[in-house]
């Protein structure tokens, strides 16, 4: 086997013959006993360099774990578990401004119709995780960027009240909101 | 204290230096999917494993250069990681509610060919090789670098030397296969 042959069938192998190669190349296998077993031998010898290659890596990542053990950012989930999810849009959203983001007033409930422009933002906001990763990471991240720190900071010291923005992402937070709501109901008597 | 590294930067670190982007990302995001673990009927062994299996699958997905994250790096870490979790607990018949506390996407996970009789003896024989041919052929063929960059990384004046050596290297090993 020369050079030339190996290089043709790493291409054939990597899926970088054009059609044309492609059925020549597939032609010469069909007749070429000795072409096919070559073929054959190659592609085990690359599938176990592979392979080799693989172990080796992750020999280095166990490494790298080892040594970045005492050093690891700190973890909050961005959501709770199981069914809350999405159903940000049936809870509670509160937005008005926050941070310099500008959004239109919205008041919760499950029927509301939540304006298909804020709706973009939000699940951008959610998905971009500059939106709400964990306060140790976030400040340079992408923008949006309203950090769950800040969340947590609105919800707690402030009352929710139109022109405020809370934005509730997860189910702890949801409850946490309801308690504080229900405290300030009872502390200003209905009227 | 580092600042964070953007998502490309990611990206093209588990490409140019994979050991510097597997600690960025174990610092980043390794209590996350121990949190997604342990909360999912694992323990911190378990987390350990999965975390490793998702950094070897990122640095396979990274080393093919149409590979392009289409969501962040954390939402990225976080799918592969439940992935990788989420089969395993079906390889084992665990049946579990899955618990979530991040977005993700479904990334397909790629299938490792099973080590056959054939690949134990190619293991066996990689072993013998020189370790100057070890390193070029696992640069190569594992992980798909140029031959510009390995001539860089190996030392060889140029890319046709790091590639002549190749050659060599993979001929030593297919004859100690025997007869193939």
């Amino acid at each position: 086997m020369d050079d030339n042959n190996s290089i043709l069938i790493d291409k054939y192998l990597s899926n970088q013959l054009t059609a044309e190669e492609l059925l020549q190349f597939e032609k010469r296998m069909q007749d070429d006993a000795a072409f096919k077993a070559e073929v054959e031998l190659h592609k085990d010898v690359v599938g176990g360099i592979s392979n080799y290659g693989r172990n080796l890596m992750r020999a280095e990542i166990a490494a790298t774990g080892i040594a970045a053990k005492s050093n690891l950012d700190n973890y909050k989930p961005s959501k709770g578990g199981g069914s809350w999810g999405w159903t940000l849009l049936k809870g509670v959203i509160f937005l008005a401004a926050l941070g310099g983001v500008g959004f239109p007033l919205l008041v919760h409930n499950d029927k509301i119709e939540v304006d298909p422009h804020i709706k973009s933002e939000i699940e951008q906001m959610i998905k971009s995780e500059g939106g709400f990763s964990n306060p140790s990471t976030a400040p340079s991240q992408q923008q949006p960027t309203i950090r769950m720190e800040t969340i947590y900071h609105t919800i707690k010291t402030k009352s929710v009240k139109a022109g405020d923005t809370v934005i509730i992402t997860s189910e702890e937070e949801y409850k946490e909101y309801l308690e504080r709501q229900e405290k300030e109901t009872k502390a200003a008597p209905a009227q | 204290m580092s600042t964070p590294l953007t998502e490309d930067q990611i990206v093209s670190l588990l490409r140019t230096d994979h050991r510097l982007a597997f600690g960025h990302l174990y610092r980043g995001y390794f209590r996350m999917v121990e949190y997604f673990v342990t909360k999912n009927s694992g323990n911190g062994h378990d987390a350990e494993d999965v975390f490793q299996e998702t950094m070897l699958a990122m640095f396979d997905k990274a080393r093919d250069e149409g590979f392009a994250l289409t969501c962040t790096i954390k939402t990225f870490v976080y799918s592969v990681a439940r992935n990788i979790w989420l089969k395993k607990l079906r390889d084992n018949r665990v049946k579990v509610s899955v618990k979530d506390f991040e977005n993700y996407n479904n990334i397909p996970l790629e299938e490792e060919a099973p080590e056959s009789d054939k690949q134990d003896q190619v293991k066996t024989a990689i072993e013998q090789l020189g370790e100057g041919c070890r390193k070029i052929l696992v640069l190569f063929y594992y992980q798909k670098k140029k031959m510009e960059e390995i001539a860089a990384e190996l030392g060889y004046t140029n890319a046709d030397n790091a590639k002549n050596q190749k050659y060599k290297c993979l001929q030593q090993l297919k004859s100690k296969l025997g007869n193939g």
